[in-house]
């Protein structure tokens, strides 16, 4: 039987380690070689590089960095390769569960679990959507219920469709991308619901997600409660513009209500960014487009290369 | 931490007004970009574009709206079920999308294609191209 080649690191102390693998940390770690560090480490908890990125098939990204449309994947494919010319070391599946103020990174990996410390260690860690739990929309809570991304995650990785009769909780741009993509996969969807009075995402995904597809936005209309035992069965809401309460029938809830930045590693050891700790791209805070997280992060990668950090 | 970068706009400048023909005018918000320029246009002159692309994309708009589909391909492999992203090569007629959707969603591959590989759907009258926009894991 053939040995496994056991994939472990190659130093015990770097310059920098970035903490995942996305637009963001491949930026960082770009940055930083070009300015001349050696040993970076970037850790990635998915077995591949691109973060996000995987699960974004839709056009609309690279105009500014790459002066071209492309879709999510093709992005992520793009700047792997720049990423790779950068001759960076990466170790993916592995996932980082402990930063320490003393700069040490504890991370567990197929062979166990491993410590590394560096100079730098840089959160690129992402952002993580706001669910229905944290709104506190009262009712039941039946099958059906996702955030507009895990249902992207569903639909576009997995092939599985999160239900067939939708309603989008908040205008965010994942809801407005995930209301086409599930029409275009035989899904119905019955509405946008806003509680504010503009829309969240960009105009250009309204036009081409919602109007193009004739799936109305009701803006100023709020969530008032879920209904239904074991699956999503309707949701009551109101138009805060005349008071009117009524009932929407539904299988499937896609909330699209915001982001929020990712730094619980850092809030559970107590520390602060600051003396090399750095936060990039959407931990930092949510960037609307990629291309300034890939801009931002091979900045951040440079000044700390330029020990200018 | 970093300072918020301010969304650049291109450097064209807005153009002067055009005269146009008020009774064929019609507005459309640009999706070119994420700029969303508002533009009208009366099928001949286009106001309110910052850039060609926008001029260009009011006129097509006005006659018969385009649009790149995106969507994935089923690949079965030993390993299991693989979505596969993909684009349509070039812009089709938004009214053309249930249709070839339908195509795109009866196509199977057998083995997962490199970035870059064309796929095709559709009549060899009418046929569909696709590029593979991803690299499957």
């Amino acid at each position: 039987m053939e040995c496994c080649r056991i994939d472990m690191i190659k130093h015990d102390h770097y310059d920098v380690i970035i903490i995942g693998g996305g637009p963001a940390g491949m930026a960082v770690a770009v940055g930083a070689s070009s300015a001349g560090l050696k040993r970076i480490l970037v850790l990635e908890r998915h077995p591949r590089l691109g973060g996000i990125l995987n699960q974004c098939i839709h056009v609309g990204f690279g105009l500014r960095y790459f002066k071209e449309e492309l879709t999510g994947t093709e992005y992520a494919a793009r700047y792997k390769k720049l990423f790779q010319q950068a001759g960076v070391e990466v170790k993916t599946s592995s996932f980082v569960h402990k930063v320490s103020d003393r700069k040490q990174v504890t991370f567990v990996c197929p062979e166990g679990e491993l410590f590394v410390s560096a100079d730098h260690i840089v959160l690129a860690t992402g952002c993580r959507e706001r669910t229905r739990e944290m709104l506190t929309i009262p009712g039941t809570r039946p099958a059906g219920i996702f955030t507009a991304g895990l249902a992207q995650e569903m639909v576009n990785i997995h092939g599985i469709l999160p239900g067939k009769n939708v309603v989008v909780i908040g205008s965010g741009d994942i809801g407005l991308i995930m209301a086409r993509r599930v029409v275009l996969e035989g899904a119905k969807v019955q509405a946008v619901l806003e509680i504010l009075d503009h829309l969240s995402g960009l105009v250009r995904n309204k036009i081409q997600c919602l109007d193009d597809f004739g799936i109305p936005l009701y803006l100023q209309h709020e969530t008032l409660e879920i209904i239904g035992k074991d699956r999503v069965e309707a949701i009551r809401y109101r138009d805060n513009t005349t008071g009117r309460e009524n009932v929407m029938a539904c299988d499937t809830l896609l909330f699209s209500v915001g982001l929020i930045p990712e730094r619980d590693l850092l809030i559970d050891a107590g520390i602060d960014p600051g003396d090399g700790i750095h936060v990039a791209g959407n931990a930092d805070y949510v960037h609307d487009l990629v291309d300034w997280v890939t801009k931002d992060g091979e900045k951040l990668g440079r000044s700390l290369g330029n020990g200018n950090a | 931490m970093m300072e918020k970068p301010v969304e650049k706009k291109p450097k064209t400048r807005r153009k002067a007004e055009k005269p146009l023909d008020r009774d064929k005018a019609k507005r459309y918000t640009c999706i070119v970009c994420p700029a969303c320029c508002d533009l009208e246009t009366d099928g001949v002159e286009v106001n309110g574009a910052r850039c060609p692309k926008g001029e260009v994309f009011a006129r097509q708009e006005r006659v018969a709206p385009l649009r790149v589909i995106t969507t994935t391909v089923r690949c079965e492999t030993p390993r299991g079920l693989r979505m596969v992203p993909v684009k349509t090569s070039c812009p089709v007629p938004l009214a053309l999308i249930p249709e070839v959707m339908k195509q795109v969603k009866a196509l199977r591959i057998p083995k997962i294609p490199a970035i870059g590989t064309l796929l095709t759907t559709g009549s060899s009258s009418e046929p569909v191209e696709w590029v593979v926009t991803g690299e499957v894991g």
